[in-house]
């Protein structure tokens, strides 16, 4: 008999877990400022699904989104990746891939995240996400292709997954280069503008009165 | 079939996509897949569905070879290749080949299905059923969704500027494509968060975030959305007895069994069918009788 | 005790040296309307922003002093309540949406308060009807004009029963038409529910006289403050942009005894008695030194408009010998799937000609910028450039003779200092940039702000960098789309100063705009656009002069007088012609009492 539950039970575990995951953020209130950009970083990573250049499986999101976690955090990363997902699928067609989507690029923005917090050299972090962008675009390929294996495949070895592996592994590779390439062309630039944004994301504010005394106290410190 | 409520499709949908993952019969797909198909001509979708079914195709040919390749467990064979390296005895089975043929018709299904329900599903009636339970998520998929068509428009502007200023993203080498997108995504990351900001002040001056919201938009019941979660009820129990007797399952390997199993399982497929009927059945009935529409 | 009492408020914003705020007292009573005004950067922003709560608690810097709200100081208190308080409105629709759906957005704000169903049906039942969006309400937003979306957001936020609106430039995205129906609701949410309105605008001449009060800014501190009727008299020199153009005409003869009107029903009561006494007393010609020009005409009231024909302003453009920069012949063009859009469209830009574009939105005036620049390939006709065959060449090609520049700024800027971004143009083509970039930033006025990052400036000096970036190619053609958008009265007046200038340099100048007085100001040349067909192509007075609907404000003041005169110097010039206007005491009672006249039949 095929065992045919697994394929079901593999759905029901992942939307656990995403489910889980926004009901802990449920939990913690966010800023309406916090709110507006998380919505909109998704919304471009989500947009950049539209096929960017001619090549097929060449799309900047994965690449976006562990920008976006690598910048603000682990948290919003898995926030941006999972809306990007879920919401351009509106557009494109939600399927049972959705779920699936929807964990891959959420974790790609919780990696993103993770490397931004090792602290160390700026060219070490720099390299570690280009590598981690290039595994990405596997890993991404490796959950995506689970369920479809789970489902419909049999016997479940690990030689019919890497079968099943192997028929997306032009646009897995596509993928993952693709993602190092803009890591390593783009990534610069962009991480340099979303810190920009990220700065005035949490300047704090004081009263004029300390200000001036401030001013006078760093003023004394250069002298 | 849109004026249900989004509980009653998604437990028709779910079910029938359920269906299509737990069973292997043929019979029992053959039902699933008529009653989808019967569904999706009555949401208007069917010229939609067979432009889409050469893509399908392409899946289902490549989950067919798939099976047929990697699946050694038959006993019939119908073609012996070389022996492989790591691989071991190339061979084609008649079982793994109707079993290929079966997995492509559950994949097929399962595709029809969630045609049906970007079909049939209004994203923001959906978006509602969420609000309860997420109602902070909820809210950040409404402004997510809503940002994207305009972004969209905002890149095609970018996009002409930067043509205008001398950006060619048609030549050049393939390295040198990717670096002329830096501009445009760089005004559109700009010009996006900047637009962000304003709309952070406006939700909050729209006291967003200054305590527990309300829900304007509530779902109310009508007897089709009881009828319809009955059906579909009565399907997964259906289809949950069969599984459990093991008669949702068709034995392939080493031999095909006999493709009927029990008298039971006759009369459980044609209930099934009737119950997955159920939607379409009154959806049929509110377009021709205006007493059914105002009624059920 | 008023309403809000703001006391010796200082602002900076986060890594800014200079105040946004600066010692800003004020009181705002219940019921009023405040018309808050000033150059671009001057602070009005910022002080809205302060009223609403906003600062510093969304952006963050350095605050001083107090805002008080029903005496109560701002920081205590709760934001739901302020909220329920106080709304606010901001430029641009679109950064201001939430929802996908209409009805969705006006309840959003309700939601958040956390009130009951039964009240949110019924707040919503209202506010659709009130505005008229009944018809609209299971829409999506993203198919609805910009006029409707900032609607729809005034529904939203009125749906939560302020008892103050704080508007921010709410009309400056917006297109004539719908800005003065939102207009028209702010005054009528002031008179008929008693409504506090503070609305900063750049639409002077729009809502100046519906205002209580006016505020002028400056440099973070208020300028003048003051009843409209007081403002127009008594506001300094340097400040008179921030009058209607019919004030500013009457100010600028300087006579005590002459009321100053605010509006051209008013204006034109003014007139007709200035002109009266004048006529009356047996004058002799006002010595105008205009050619064509007889007193008669400019004294009688009933005399056929047609007659007037002087031109001031024209400069005696002599037809060039060369062939026309661009000509287009019987142009059609339709987006894919659709009807055409332009059809027939015959047109030819001469060097050193200036043309504007009017007509309604949705006649295919942007389009035709585009078909012209290459962005969009026209599916009948033919362009020439110089004679020459140009019809389906890219962008990128006609971008070297032709400079496009679209309405937002924002879609430009990515660099990181302005120097970079001008040089951008040229870096692509691969060519030396140095020399053009100097050149550029000092006609355009930028050289000092050469390193700072185009993000950080103001919309103005934004507009001003994108204009740099397609100057920067020394194009011999510059197409514009709506220059004006968002750019106050002053830098209104700076753009029209520049381009005239880039148009005497040999340039060809086409503008599409909705703002009449920036096209007087600029265009030799007017053309207008309407179902996609050109209805009218001529000289600026001969269109222009005693049109319905396209003719300036100043127009209006003297049609049935001089159809002739267009811009407020235009008016000065006559008025200054008519005999001893100055000191002429019988004259100006006429004036006043004919004034009081007008008012009475108000």
């Amino acid at each position: 008999m095929v065992n045919t539950q697994w394929s079901l039970y593999s759905l029901i575990i992942v939307l656990a877990a995403v489910g889980s995951f926004y009901l802990w953020y449920e939990r913690h209130s966010s800023s309406p400022k916090e709110v507006a950009v998380i919505a909109t970083l998704a919304a471009l990573a989500g947009l950049s699904r539209i096929p960017f250049a001619a090549v097929p499986g060449l799309q900047p999101t994965t690449f976006l989104v562990l920008i976006c976690g690598y910048v603000f955090g682990a948290v919003p990363g898995f926030m941006v990746g999972s809306l990007a997902a879920l919401t351009s699928n509106l557009f494109l067609g939600q399927g049972p891939w959705t779920p699936w989507q929807m964990i891959a690029w959420g974790l790609a923005g919780f990696c993103g995240g993770v490397i931004g917090r090792i602290k160390g050299k700026k060219s070490f972090s720099r390299w570690l996400l280009v590598s981690a962008a290039f595994f990405w675009g596997f890993i991404f390929g490796a959950i995506l292709n689970f369920w479809h294996w789970l489902t419909f495949v049999y016997p479940l070895t690990l030689s019919s997954y890497l079968a099943a592996m192997l028929t997306g592994i032009w646009f897995d590779a596509v993928h993952s280069v693709g993602n190092a390439l803009f890591t390593m062309l783009l990534g610069e630039e962009l991480i340099k503008l979303l810190s920009r944004f990220k700065r005035r994301l949490t300047v704090s504010s004081l009263p004029v009165e300390r200000l001036g005394r401030e001013v006078i106290k760093e003023n004394e410190k250069i002298i | 079939m849109q004026s249900l409520q989004t509980l009653s499709l998604c437990s028709y949908l779910l079910v029938l996509f359920a269906g299509a993952v737990l069973l292997t019969h043929p019979l029992l797909l053959l039902v699933l897949l008529t009653a989808l198909i019967a569904a999706l001509a009555e949401a208007e979708g069917l010229k939609q569905w067979r432009k889409s079914l050469k893509y399908f195709l392409a899946m289902i040919m490549l989950v067919m070879i798939i099976n047929t390749l990697v699946n050694r467990m038959g006993a019939t064979v119908l073609f012996l290749g070389p022996v492989l390296p790591f691989w071991g005895r190339f061979a084609v089975t008649l079982e793994a080949l109707c079993f290929g043929l079966v997995m492509g018709c559950r994949l097929l299904i399962v595709f029809s299905a969630f045609m049906l329900s970007n079909l049939v599903l209004n994203p923001d009636k959906a978006l509602f059923a969420l609000a309860g339970l997420f109602p902070r998520s909820a809210m950040l998929l409404a402004l997510t969704a809503k940002t994207i068509p305009f972004l969209g428009q905002q890149m095609q502007r970018a996009g002409e500027i930067q043509q205008c200023r001398g950006v060619n993203y048609y030549r050049g080498s393939f390295l040198h494509r990717i670096k002329n997108k830096l501009p445009l995504i760089k005004v559109l990351f700009l010009s996006a968060l900047e637009g962000s900001f304003n709309l952070g002040e406006s939700i909050q001056a729209r006291a967003y975030g200054s305590g527990a919201r309300s829900s304007y938009f509530h779902v109310s019941f009508l007897p089709r959305d009881f009828l319809v979660i009955a059906s579909s009820l009565g399907a997964a129990v259906l289809m949950l007895r069969l599984f459990q007797h093991g008669e949702g399952s068709y034995q392939f390997f080493p031999r095909m069994g006999t493709l009927i199993i029990s008298k039971g399982q006759l009369v459980s497929a044609a209930l099934m069918f009737f119950l997955l009927l159920v939607p379409v059945l009154l959806s049929r009935g509110w377009k021709k009788w205006d007493y059914f529409k105002w009624k059920i | 005790m008023g309403l809000f009492q703001v006391e010796n408020l200082t602002y900076y914003f986060p890594e800014k040296e200079a105040p946004s705020l600066q010692g800003v007292s004020l009181t705002i009573e219940d019921g009023e309307f405040v018309f808050l005004t000033g150059h671009s950067g001057c602070g009005k922003s910022s002080l809205l922003r302060a009223l609403a709560g906003l600062l510093p608690d969304f952006y963050g810097g350095r605050i001083g002093g107090d805002i008080r709200y029903k005496d109560l100081p701002l920081t205590h208190w709760n934001k739901r309540n302020l909220a329920r308080e106080v709304g606010v409105i901001f430029q641009d629709p679109e950064n201001q949406l939430v929802m996908t759906v209409v009805e969705q957005e006006i309840v959003f704000g309700l939601e958040n308060l956390g009130l009951p169903r039964e009240e949110m049906r019924r707040r919503v039942a209202e506010v659709l009807s009130l505005f008229t969006l009944s018809s609209l309400k299971r829409e999506s937003l993203f198919n609805l004009s910009g006029g409707e979306k900032q609607k729809v957001i005034l529904a939203s936020v009125l749906a939560m029963h302020p008892r103050v609106l704080l508007l921010d430039e709410p009309t400056s995205q917006l297109d004539p038409v719908a800005a003065q129906e939102l207009l028209n609701y702010l005054h009528r949410l002031n008179l008929d529910w008693g409504m506090t309105v503070v609305l900063v605008e750049q639409r002077i001449d729009r809502c100046f006289h519906l205002a209580d009060r006016v505020i002028l800014m400056e440099k973070g501190k208020i300028a003048f403050e003051g009843a409209p009727g007081e403002m127009v008299r008594g506001c300094a020199d340097n400040f008179s942009f921030f009058i209607p153009p019919v004030a500013q005409v009457f100010r600028e003869i300087r006579n005590e005894e002459i009321p100053i009107p605010l509006t051209i029903k008013e204006g034109r009561g003014v007139l007709r008695g200035l002109l009266a006494s004048a006529g009356n007393r047996g004058a002799s010609p006002p010595h105008v030194n205009m050619k064509n020009s007889s007193s008669q005409e400019h004294l009688s009231l009933v005399r056929s408009a047609r007659q007037g024909k002087f031109r001031p302003n024209i400069s005696a453009a002599t037809k060039p010998a060369e062939s026309p920069l661009l000509k287009v012949g019987n142009l059609g063009f339709a987006y894919p799937g659709n009807e055409l859009l332009l059809r027939g469209i015959n047109l030819e830009i001469n060097r050193g000609e200036s043309v504007a574009v009017l007509g309604e939105n949705g006649a295919g005036k942007s389009t035709l910028l585009k078909l012209f620049c290459g962005l969009l390939k026209p599916q009948q006709g033919k362009i020439y450039w110089q004679g020459s065959d140009i019809t389906g060449q890219c962008a990128e090609e006609l971008s070297r003779m032709i400079g496009y520049l679209s309405q937002n700024p924002n879609d430009y800027l990515f660099n990181d200092t302005v120097e970079e971004e001008l040089g951008f143009d040229l870096k692509v083509r691969g060519e030396n940039e140095r020399g053009a970039v100097k050149r550029v930033l000092e006609l355009l006025n930028l050289s000092e702000l050469r390193d700072v990052n185009p993000r950080d400036l103001s919309g103005g000096e934004r507009q001003r960098v994108a204009l740099g970036t397609v100057l920067v190619r020394d194009p011999a053609l510059l197409l514009l789309d709506e220059p004006t958008r968002g750019l106050d009265v002053k830098l209104k007046h700076q753009l029209a100063g520049m381009l005239k200038n880039l148009k005497e340099k040999g340039k060809g100048i086409f503008l599409v705009t909705h703002d009449i007085e920036f096209a007087v100001e600029v265009a030799d040349r007017v053309v207008i656009i309407s179902a996609g067909e050109i209805v009218a192509d001529g000289g600026r007075n001969e269109i222009l002069a005693n049109s319905l609907y396209y003719a300036p404000q100043v127009n209006r003041l003297f049609r049935g007088v001089d159809p002739a005169v267009m811009t407020v110097h235009d008016a000065v010039k006559w008025l200054r012609g008519v005999p001893d206007l100055q000191n002429n005491n019988q004259r100006s009672k006429a004036a006043t009492q004919d004034q009081a006249a007008t008012k009475g039949r108000k």
